[in-house]
């Protein structure tokens, strides 16, 4: 190398070295910016097409609906605000609509019911980001955009399938195009569906109308597969046989369509998932949502169970044809003979789907624009001012002259459009924040959007209680966030180092996370509404037929037994190891369930959930006294007491000892539990099964004493141990249906809003998937006695009873109705209102009484926030987190919060795991 | 024969061979992507339009009500009557269904779209380990079995042997984390391919790349220049006269770059590849994410498209540095005379 060569080469290096220590600064020292990280990058954030939570990232800052929720005054739940209406809906009564409008949408009916048109009155302050004012002129093409067919928008449905159905909607929507539909509904009385193809679909997945027909509204699932599932052992033989066959046929026609490569595969069933099916017992009810051609059957060498079990032997397998689906569906809804035509020859039609050729719609659509501010919709189905306002908390509004200049020709016909995807200029935002860079797989940068009505209304301020933040007792603005600044990080580890060195502010943490930082005052969980409990199995026959040689099962029988095994959990250390994020829980119904749906009063925090714990561990976990010598105990919380669960488990133990009962536990035998998991090898199970197995034998090691100091086990008896034997077993609850298990995990939750409807699962006699199996058909002999109604008279009822009470007989009524029109109504409405919850207390604690059902966990995930920031409340509200980024402040700027970090030498991991609780 | 003629006729003769190698793996891996279930479900708003592009493109018919794969022979000769007709509307080479941006965009431009941060953390890695590693190698020849080049040797080995990957975390926490000199996650493209914010942030990646690359170049180096130092002709070049970096310069590195230049080719045309892993460790928005995501999602003609992307580049690659051997030594004699 030459001398000049060498010289280049320095010049270069030194001008990058130089470029790379003088790089531009996007920083500006006074804004506040919210750094965040996604783990994988939405495609797209058009509200007509979103599908998973990441596509619906974006629109959450850059949209807002008509209304929206927001923390109420006390902070334990939410009020509803206008933000793109000026107003709550206003009802139009039947009678003040024109001749034009009943033609249009109500000819059949003759005219709308109540409820069933509205007026939205438009804030005149909204704009686009670019300053566009937005009229109703806007939303009337955003909804035609939305319905058109020839897009076959996926978010469509959202306006007629759900409380808000606008008429003509799914018309339009379907017009011209060839769907499948369910068969139920559409059927006249010769048994033929007009217009169809004479194909039809067997869907065991799919909701249908015949199913929910059955079950009421209410169910949580429609699906065939349900029916056949929950009714097959209540039915006759003939019957039983039949749901069999038509499962095992169904499951076996999707084997070889997956062989055929032939399935879609959903976020639920995945090609490995198939790929370990090796009979139709291994096919979930999450994996059936497919439609098959009844001809298929004819077609394919399809098999089903011969007897009335999921036996897949050879010997007790048979071909199945179309014949014999046909006549299986007929026997089985004969049997059901409930529904129109369930008796006629063509019954086996009325569980079914069929291609129909939808009609060319020339029809209006249910929307419009009475002038510039104010839309009117016409829906097909009632809806109550509260729902609608929970359905126009989201919007469909698009800037429709860039989303039809962004529309192509779809390759497979039809149109697509790019609004919404891949780069900025694609978009235009009306929210809160404007979306300023996208760069897919990379960062997403959103930042005031200036134009937004809610800067200058007035109306968009809070005051701060909360005593970590400087701004205590102040009144300040919504939303003080100026940027939001998302980068796509996929490894899990980066991102906790980023957040340690103070480049992000949260964190989602996984079970090893919370090791360190399980008792942060920083942390913070967002609950689901499920709860994770051990479910025992306590019928003494069953137990006894499951037991062989020196292994004893029927211990599980014994109420103390089973109360001495609750009480050694210690569910906060549960909760910390076994998972990540999930709060130790007392009770079946967690802090999201809803008392009053309008209000968001949570069922916990009224006056009969908190009655719970007490009613249940009053004198076990949290109590001082030994409920056997009055001595005293240390306190210990959440239902664990270990010295008063090894006298649970002695008692127990020594009452069994005592039996005479052909199978009670005998000296010298070991409690072997057989516990059926999803998947025994996986990181959490094992963790809950180690800490249990610990908690259960340290219990029963001090029982042991007990009973030797009781001189029930002579000092050279063995004394008694207990383990788990865990069994990978993907479809446990089916396991434990059957009652062919110990103990299982179960985990039940339901929508928020209803917890009487999910009190279901423990109270209903006829409920199919009881997972505590001594229980289970015996809700209905097993009684309880409280006065549910206040008026000094006890009253006994069954559990099932007491359930179909309070979730069917007992009805409130609108909640706002009631408001508006005071007195009489709102003081039935009130008593009605405490009737149900009285019972749903009672119900509650009566099942927890049993220690057959024993919660663990309330399931939650949870993340860090950093010291930048505070929530508006520490107490998780339904629908509203902890207040969100509205009433979120910062407490520090750009500037303070580097320097702070800078005080830390750059890691503040120390600090936000010694970070204390907040009050 | 011409020397200039034979020449010619074994660079024809490795292009055909190229092609020939080409379309075979070419077919192997249509032919097994296109054996692969169809995902219906993703990307479309409904199945039935995703069965019509099928349809369409040639993949599959309707029989009735259902879709039947056509098979693979009839398939190929579809994708290459669209790929070579001028008339057909639509992508050519298939379509993204799930890594792209826009729902259906062609393969291709998603990857050319990634190609930025790749080629530029690959250029910046040649620039940094090619003279560092031939510098070590000269360093080491001329200090050849001293304790030096023992030294040197070992964390040579030692390099070599550990994957990249591990120095990547190793780095990316000592100088992003415990020091904090350095970014953790390369910049966005908002910040300007050739900015010093970039430059900055592309270091730690850079770096993790080069130490294998450091590593082989210097161990080759050594070799042949070692080689060449012990020459007669090294010999004679001091007994006439030269000094001894003279001779070394003059004479021994110049014929010792003979095979290593090749290797420097190589390395040029490999610039367009990514590192999976290393792109996603630092985030690089690059190709490497690409292909991860075309085979996690399932995303075929994406995979197929990278796949045979790499696959020329690699052919191509392997076809120059065999002919630049003859290029660069003329007494390298390319092709065969009777």
């Amino acid at each position: 190398m030459n001398k000049k060569s060498a010289a280049i080469l320095l010049v270069s290096a030194t001008t990058l070295i130089g470029l790379a220590s003088c790089g531009p600064s996007s920083n500006n020292n006074n804004l506040h910016t919210y750094n965040t990280y996604l783990s994988t990058s939405p495609t797209n954030w058009n509200v007509h097409n979103w599908q998973t939570a990441d596509e619906s990232y974006v629109q959450s800052f850059t949209e807002i609906g008509f209304y929206d929720t927001v923390l109420n005054d006390a902070r334990d739940g939410y009020d509803f605000v206008t933000e793109m209406a000026s107003a709550f809906p206003e009802m139009v009564a039947p009678g003040d609509l024109s001749d034009e409008e009943v033609n249009a949408f109500y000819s059949e009916a003759g005219n709308a019911d109540e409820k069933m048109v509205w007026d939205i009155k438009l804030n005149k302050d909204a704009v686009w980001e670019d300053g566009t004012p937005i009229k109703a002129a806007d939303y009337v093409q955003s909804m035609q955009l939305q319905l058109d067919p020839d897009y076959a928008n996926y978010r469509a449905d959202s306006y007629y399938n759900g409380n808000l159905v606008i008429a003509n909607a799914e018309k339009i929507y379907k017009s011209g195009r060839q769907t499948i539909e369910a068969a139920y509904g559409h059927l006249n009385n010769k048994g033929n569906v007009p217009n169809d193809s004479g194909i039809y679909y067997i869907n065991l997945g799919r909701d249908t109308a015949y199913v929910s027909n059955i079950f009421g509204e209410d169910a949580s699932s429609s699906s065939f597969y349900t029916l056949l599932n929950q009714r097959a052992s209540k039915g006759s033989d003939a019957m039983e046989l039949a749901a069999k066959r038509i499962t095992n046929g169904f499951a076996n026609m999707l084997m070889i369509k997956f062989k055929q490569g032939k399935l879609k595969f959903t976020s639920e069933d995945k090609p490995e998932d198939w790929e370990k099916v090796s009979k139709p017992s291994d096919v979930k009810s999450d994996w059936m949502n497919y439609n098959i051609d009844l001809t298929e059957f004819d077609n394919e060498e399809v098999m089903t169970v011969k007897t009335n079990s999921d036996d897949w032997s050879e010997s007790n397998r048979t071909r199945y044809t179309m014949a014999a689906l046909k006549k299986d569906l007929s026997t089985f809804v004969a049997a059901m003979n409930r529904g129109e035509g369930s008796t006629a020859s063509y019954n086996w039609k009325l569980p079914l789907f069929t291609l129909i050729t939808n009609d060319d719609f020339e029809g209006q659509m249910g929307l419009k624009a009475i002038d510039d501010y104010t839309l009117r919709l016409y829906l097909a189905k009632q809806i109550s001012s509260l729902d609608l306002r929970f359905a126009l908390s989201s919007n469909w509004l698009v800037k429709t002259d860039l989303y039809e200049k962004l529309t192509s020709q779809s390759a497979g016909g039809g149109l697509q459009t790019k609004y919404a995807s891949n780069a900025v200029e694609n978009y235009m935002s009306y929210g809160p924040y404007k979306l300023t860079y996208f760069e897919a797989g990379k960062e997403i940068k959103m930042e005031k959007n200036e134009k937004w009505y809610g800067y200058k209304d007035g109306k968009h301020t809070f005051t701060v209680h909360n005593s970590n933040s400087k701004f205590n007792g102040k009144t300040i603005d919504e939303f003080q966030m100026d940027v939001i600044d998302t980068k796509i990080i996929q490894t899990h580890e980066t991102a906790v180092a980023e957040f340690e060195a103070g480049r992000l502010d949260d964190i989602d943490l996984n079970v090893n996370d919370m090791k360190k930082y399980g008792q942060s005052g920083r942390r913070s969980t967002t609950y689901e509404s499920y709860t994770q409990k051990i479910s025992l199995n306590s019928d003494f026959e069953k137990l006894a037929s499951r037991q062989s040689g020196s292994i004893n099962k029927t211990i599980l029988a014994n109420a103390d037994f089973r109360k001495g095994l609750s009480l050694a959990i210690n569910r906060n250390e549960f909760a910390a190891q076994a998972t990540a994020g999930s709060k130790a829980s007392t009770n079946l119904l967690n802090d999201l369930y809803l008392a009053n749906n309008a209000t968001g009063e949570s069922y916990r925090s009224t006056k009969q959930g908190k009655t719970v714990y007490g009613s249940v561990y009053n004198h076990l976990g949290g109590s001082s006294i030994d409920e056997e010598s009055g001595a005293a105990l240390a306190e210990d919380k959440n239902g664990f007491n270990a010295t008063l669960a090894a006298q649970y488990l002695a008692k127990g133990l020594k009452t069994e000892l005592e039996s005479t009962r052909a199978g009670s536990i005998s000296k010298g035998q070991s409690i072997e539990l057989d516990f059926p998991v999803y998947d025994e090898k996986s990181a959490n199970t094992i963790a809950a099964d180690t800490l249990i197995n610990a908690s259960w034998t340290a219990a029963i090691t001090k029982a042991n004493a007990i009973l030797v100091s009781e001189g029930v086990l002579g000092a050279g008896d063995p004394g008694f141990s207990i383990k788990t034997k865990m069994i990978q077993d993907q479809d446990y609850y089916t396991s434990a249906k059957n009652g062919a298990y110990e103990m299982i995990f179960s985990i039940w939750g339901g929508a928020a809003i209803n917890p009487y409807g999910l009190m279901e699962v423990y109270a209903k006699t006829t409920f199919e998937s009881t997972c505590e199996y001594g229980f289970k058909g015996h809700q209905g002999s097993t009684y309880l006695t409280f006065d549910y109604d206040e008026d000094g008279t006890e009253e006994k009822k069954s559990f099932n009873d007491w359930y179909e009470m309070m979730a069917n007989t007992l009805v409130e009524g609108d909640y706002e109705d009631a408001v508006k029109a005071g007195g009489a109504k709102l003081a039935e409405w009130s008593k009605i209102h405490e009737q149900k919850l009285n019972i749903l207390s009672h119900v509650e604690a009566g099942i927890l009484n049993r220690f057959e059902a024993i919660p663990l966990v309330a399931r939650g995930t949870s993340s860090l926030r950093s010291f930048k920031i505070e929530n508006a409340t520490d107490t998780y509200v339904s629908l509203i987190g902890y207040g969100g980024i509205r009433k979120m402040t910062f407490e520090y700027d750009d500037g303070a919060w580097s320097d702070l970090v800078k005080s830390y030498n750059g890691n503040l991991s120390t600090a936000y795991a010694g970070a204390g609780a907040e009050d | 024969m011409s020397k200039t003629k034979q020449t010619l006729i074994y660079i024809l003769q490795r292009l055909a061979l190229m092609v020939l190698t080409f379309l075979v793996i070419f077919f192997i891996c249509f032919a097994l992507v296109r054996m692969l279930p169809v995902n219906p479900g993703q990307g479309m708003n409904d199945p039935e339009t995703f069965w019509k592009m099928m349809v369409n493109q040639g993949r599959y018919r309707k029989v009735g009500n259902e879709y039947v794969a056509i098979p693979v022979l009839e398939q190929l000769g579809t994708f290459l009557k669209q790929l070579f007709d001028p008339t057909f509307k639509g992508s050519r080479l298939g379509y993204a269904y799930h890594v792209s941006g826009y729902w259906l965009e062609s393969p291709a431009s998603v990857l050319f779209s990634k190609m930025p941060p790749t080629i530029l953390i690959n250029i910046y890695s040649v620039i940094f380990s090619v003279p560092l590693g031939i510098g070590i190698g000269i360093f080491m020849a001329l200090k050849k079995n001293k304790w030096e080049d023992t030294v040197l040797s070992i964390l040579i080995m030692v390099t070599i042997s550990v994957p990249s990957f591990v120095y990547a975390f190793m780095l990316q926490y000592l100088f992003a984390y415990v020091w904090q000199i350095l970014p953790a996650q390369t910049a966005s493209a908002s910040a300007g391919w050739l900015s010093g914010e970039m430059f900055k942030s592309m270091l730690l990646p850079v770096l993790s790349m080069s130490f294998g690359s450091i590593a082989g170049y210097a161990r080759y180096t050594r070799a042949e220049l070692t080689e060449v130092l012990t020459s007669d002709f090294m010999l004679l070049a001091r007994t006439k006269g030269l000094t001894r970096t003279q001779a070394t310069v003059r004479h021994a590195f110049r014929n010792s770059l003979v095979p290593i230049f090749p290797m420097l080719l190589g390395e040029i045309i490999s610039v367009l590849s990514g590192s999976l892993i290393i792109e996603n460790i630092f985030g690089v928005n690059g190709v490497g994410a690409v292909y991860l995501n075309a085979i996690t999602t399932r995303d075929y003609d994406v995979f197929q498209f990278v796949s045979m992307f790499y696959i020329s580049i690699g052919l191509i690659g392997t076809l120059v540095v065999d002919i630049s051997y003859g290029l660069v030594d003329p007494r390298i004699r390319m092709g065969s005379s009777k």
